[in-house]
């Protein structure tokens, strides 16, 4: 009865390969106590299901394969039921990752996580600037709540990751990030897009980073990690635009389930339909199964393609095409095109299924 | 001396064909089972004993030499014990995690 090592991306390869979604983003509400300028909800006040359509929901996910939940808002922790949710999952041994402010975080709940082996808890934090965070929160003290909790679960042994989404106003203060994660002893994931909110309104973008902080960032081996030759995908059209749409999955707070939270095509909703039913036979995901790179006709002729890494859910999103050019990664591409970086293979494009 | 065996509250599973995903989230090892390791992982769930569990093992692979399978349970059992990953009691457990796992 040999036991092997393996990784955890051994799970997700195999998720691509059998369409099973071994990695699932569950909103639990869109309620929120901070009021982020970035925010890419249009809607804060969906509540989420009830406990007991959790329960439901993460029984079908077990059924389906689901080894990864990543537990979302709004903020999770308004819900006054969320600890219950945490339990329902890990009691069907769900590994679960919790997206949060950290600012409804007290003593009891964090010793409670730590008993629950939950797998990572990620904490959004803008600055190592009180004030600059606190205006991105637009909520005073915000800063030193979040810092507060994390390093009481950091005390009690719970992984914490900051998620630092980039911006014009933090970009300058990207030492000081980098400073306060080395104090704290964790990881910090960087993202370099803030994107539109989900109805496709785009006043989000005034908090996108200039073209000068997007090449300095770029060329900061820390921020994003960049290769330097290209990954010639362009010789096999059918490589697949994006794995997530094999093996990923969302569900909004109504229960609508996507193959991602970015892409914002509904499969069905689970109300009505199992999830796993909706994952594996819904039309809509089948045909975003069925984009290949030959498809993307703009994007085979583009010199920036050996730069690009365009994600199809912003590409709907922001562009209304999802077959089209997303202007955003066009903008990444040409900064990444100036510095003289390529993305890795991981970035985007992925080998067919074999 | 026989004992009842459980999952360990730090692990996640999941059974994808036949095969068994094992992550121990406090040390992040990750393994894998092959089929009758796996077969055997799905009958850990804090009711059953080691010999039990290797009773139903015997009906299962009735080709295979039945002390055989007893030892081969018996040491399987104890390697998942030495990674954490299973727990041992002298009485079956009751409890959040065990009982739907």
């Amino acid at each position: 009865m040999p036991v092997d090592n393996i990784q955890l991306s051994d799970i997700t390869t195999l998720g691509k390969k059998n369409i099973i979604p071994s990695s699932v983003l569950v909103e639990v509400c869109y309620e929120c106590n901070e009021k982020c300028v970035h925010c890419c909800l249009d809607d804060h006040t969906k509540p989420g299901l009830t406990l007991e359509q959790y329960d439901d929901l993460f029984d079908q996910m077990v059924e389906a394969g689901t080894f990864y939940i990543i537990l979302t808002g709004g903020e999770p922790f308004v819900r006054p039921d969320f600890m219950e949710i945490v339990k329902s999952a890990r009691k069907r041994r769900l590994s679960v990752t919790i997206f949060t402010n950290a600012t409804l975080l007290d003593d009891e709940k964090i010793i409670a996580l730590r008993a629950l082996c939950i797998d990572e808890v990620h904490v959004s934090m803008y600055s190592a600037d009180a004030t600059i965070h606190d205006n991105i929160t637009r909520v005073e003290g915000s800063f030193y709540k979040s810092m507060a909790a994390i390093k009481k679960m950091l005390a009690v042994g719970i992984t914490v990751r900051l998620k630092c989404p980039l911006m014009n106003m933090t970009a300058d203060g990207i030492v000081g990030i980098k400073n306060l994660a080395k104090e704290l002893g964790v990881d910090i994931q960087y993202s370099t897009v803030i994107t539109a909110r989900n109805d496709g309104s785009l006043e989000t973008h005034q908090c996108r980073l200039t073209s000068a902080q997007l090449q300095a960032l770029l060329s900061d081996p820390d921020v994003v990690k960049q290769g330097t030759e290209p990954i010639y995908f362009r010789g096999n059209m059918d490589c697949i635009p994006c794995d997530t749409v094999f093996n990923g999955g969302a569900v909004d707070p109504e229960g609508n389930v996507y193959v991602c939270n970015q892409l914002r095509v509904i499969g069905g909703n689970i109300l009505t339909q199992s999830f796993g039913q909706i994952w594996k036979e819904s039309r809509a995901f089948q045909k975003l199964r069925e984009i290949r790179l030959r498809d993307l006709k703009e994007c085979t002729d583009c010199d920036l393609f050996q730069h690009c890494t365009r994600c199809p859910g912003l590409a709907f999103l922001e562009d209304g095409d999802i077959l089209g050019c997303s202007s955003v990664a066009k903008v990444l591409a040409e900064a990444r095109k100036k510095v003289g970086v390529y993305p890795t293979e991981a970035h985007i494009f992925s080998r067919p299924i074999t | 001396m026989d004992c009842y065996v459980a999952k360990g509250i730090n692990v996640s599973c999941r059974t994808i064909d036949g095969e068994a995903f094992i992550f121990d989230q406090n040390t992040r090892l990750l393994l894998k089972l092959d089929e009758v390791g796996s077969f055997i992982w799905d009958q850990i769930n804090g009711t059953k004993t080691i010999g039990q569990t290797a009773k139903i093992c015997c009906k299962t692979f009735p080709d295979d030499n039945e002390e055989d399978i007893l030892l081969s349970v018996q040491e399987f059992i104890n390697d998942l014990h030495d990674k954490n990953i299973v727990v041992f009691s002298d009485a079956p457990f009751e409890g959040v995690m065990i009982s739907a796992c």
